[in-house]
């Protein structure tokens, strides 16, 4: 009995050994290498706000209700070889959100991306083959998605606005930029200067989004009492001014 | 009685399967053979229960937002899958338009009167979505069904996954392709050498395939429609296919409509304008409308009164009443 005992006691202590020693020797979850993009939102250099009321080169007053856009083919590049990150998010952007990347280890001098989603995941492509949890699908694209001329909106910018300028006055009218189509997707490029991301490294790039570009870039600011309104199809020469200023909004910090 | 007979059919079908699982089975769509094939997009060739999916999705309430319309609502079967409407109801908007016949849908290449939706499938999602429409998303219309009858038992066994927005469309494809309409009294003499026309439904015929009219230049065999895009000079707010490609040149410019069934689906034109073929062959005789996109073939053909009767007597020839009086085209009253 007592030898029972003693073996016993001996089979736990060694497979205790055992499954320590396997457990300094093979984590059971790899070190990752991430790439955090922090994009902030801003009007006039201040973090934007949705019950801030400002003011446009014209003397408009607007509020900004809603900003969402899509980034695709997330690319980082050293030299001629490029890396893909990621293939497609679906940003909110009222306040700073962060994309988080699992990356491999690698050095990288700039970082590229589109706004929009690229012509080959765009026309003639269904949304419904895609997973729920894809941002391109029918219910991750809440709402960026065209079904009478198939293809995803790129860009919305929603809010309200008034023309006196007059302070306090209500915001009564709406405005609506939703922006889309194949001759509508822009290719940002930044200059991260040299980056090499070993294993377990993280590396958090912020990129500003400049909201007030979008209304108010010098070489083609938005008269809201004109331009209040584009479904891209119903005023496409207004969607591609607001899709050059949009674009325009982006700044590596 | 035929449509109870028909009723107790599928039911006791669906109830055998229902006690070992529901089984299902490959099924193929008699079509005339002066059609061309149809083919069927991969992984939704037509079975069984990807049919009685999509009719049951088709007629389903639940894919509105107020629960109060369905699919049928503006496609309804004894107006060949029209609603009679000028514009359908939701539709108070610059681009309201009349609801279009739903017949051999199975060989168009794309839809919407823009051709803007490349698949049957896809157009699905069209509708549902639309605010002056159904008006519901995917995950609520998802949502909902999962928590009725079969929805759930049917998904699997017709596609082998669960309800989702992949199922909906597929089904709903698979019972609209299955809407063929190829058994006219037309199709009877000109196809098959019936020999039945009176005078006056020749005489209409032999206008219609005329050089002097070329209506059928656009409105081609065997579909009478060339799935083109033209203008016939309406001078109203919808641009038509300059929506989809910016291009004035394609201003007031829509894509041909079938003419088949064409008695059956009044009012005509995109916008409903028009409320009898009387009228719409008046239109063409007088040369259409003032766009300066119009096509050169809409012109004034110095019809008769006649000529135009006998138009009209031709194109009533194209109804196929045996389509519109299909019983397996609707659900069971208890559905």
């Amino acid at each position: 009995m007592k030898m029972k005992i003693v073996n016993n006691y001996f089979f736990v202590v060694m497979l205790g050994l055992l499954l320590a020693s396997c457990g300094e020797e093979n984590p059971s979850t790899p070190v990752e290498t991430k790439v955090h993009l922090k994009f902030v939102p801003t009007y006039n250099g201040q973090a934007l706000s949705i019950d801030s009321v400002y003011t446009n080169s014209f003397g408009q007053q607007l509020r900004v209700e809603n900003i969402q856009f899509y980034l695709s083919n997330i690319y980082a590049h050293n030299g001629a070889d490029s890396t893909l990150l990621k293939q497609a998010f679906l940003l909110t952007l009222l306040e700073p959100q962060t994309l988080s990347l699992n990356v491999s280890p690698q050095s990288f001098s700039s970082l590229s991306f589109g706004v929009g989603v690229p012509g080959n995941l765009n026309k003639n492509v269904d949304p419904s083959q895609y997973a729920n949890s894809n941002p391109l699908s029918v219910q991750g694209s809440n709402g960026m998605f065209w079904y009478w001329n198939t293809g995803y909106i790129f860009v919305k910018v929603e809010g309200r606005y008034e023309l006196t300028g007059t302070p306090n006055a209500p915001l009564m009218d709406s405005y609506s930029f939703h922006m889309g189509d194949d001759p509508l997707y822009r290719v940002l490029h930044f200059n991260t200067g040299s980056v090499s991301l070993a294993e377990g490294d993280a590396r958090t790039f912020n990129i500003e989004v400049a909201v007030d570009s979008v209304f108010n870039r010098p070489a083609d600011p938005i008269d809201l009492s004109i331009d209040n309104l584009t479904h891209t199809t119903s005023n496409f020469p207004l969607a591609e001014r607001m899709t050059n200023n949009f674009v325009t909004a982006f700044h590596l910090q | 009685m035929r449509r109870v007979i028909s009723f107790f059919f599928i039911v006791g079908i669906l109830a055998g399967c229902a006690s070992e699982g529901l089984q299902d089975r490959s099924i193929s769509f008699k079509q005339p053979h002066y059609f061309p094939a149809i083919i069927f997009p991969e992984g939704n060739e037509p079975t069984l229960l990807r049919f009685e999916l999509g009719k049951k999705l088709f007629y389903e309430k639940q894919l509105s937002k107020n629960e109060d319309q369905s699919c049928a609502s503006c496609h309804r079967l004894p107006s060949a899958f029209t609603d009679g409407r000028t514009v359908s109801s939701f539709h108070e908007n610059e681009f309201a338009r009349n609801a279009p016949t739903l017949a051999n849908l199975a060989w168009s290449p794309y839809f919407m009167s823009e051709g803007g939706v490349p698949t049957l499938e896809l157009q699905a999602l069209g509708p549902i979505h639309e605010k002056h429409e159904l008006s519901l998303s995917m995950e609520a219309v998802v949502g909902r069904l999962n928590s009725k009858s079969n929805y759930a038992e049917l998904s699997k066994a017709a596609y082998g996954r669960e309800l989702d927005a992949f199922v909906i469309t597929r089904a709903l494809a698979c019972f609209q392709r299955a809407l063929i309409s190829g058994d006219s009294k037309f199709d009877r003499h000109y196809f098959l050498k019936a020999n039945d026309y009176s005078e006056l439904e020749k005489q209409g015929m032999d206008l219609f395939f005329s050089e002097r009219t070329q209506c059928s230049s656009c409105h081609a065999l065997p579909f009478f429609t060339d799935y083109k895009f033209y203008s016939l000079g309406f001078e109203d707010a919808d641009i038509g296919l300059e929506r989809r490609t910016y291009s004035e040149n394609d201003r007031g410019k829509f894509k041909t409509p079938t003419l088949r069934n064409i008695e059956l689906t009044a009012p005509y034109m995109h916008n409903g304008s028009m409320s009898s073929l009387e009228e719409v062959v008046s239109f063409y005789n007088t040369g259409g409308g003032t766009r300066t996109t119009k096509d050169s073939r809409v012109k004034p053909l110095n019809l008769s009164q006649e000529e135009e009767r006998a138009l009209v007597a031709f194109l009533k020839t194209l109804t196929d009443w045996n389509f519109v009086q299909n019983e397996k085209f609707l659900v069971a009253e208890e559905d």
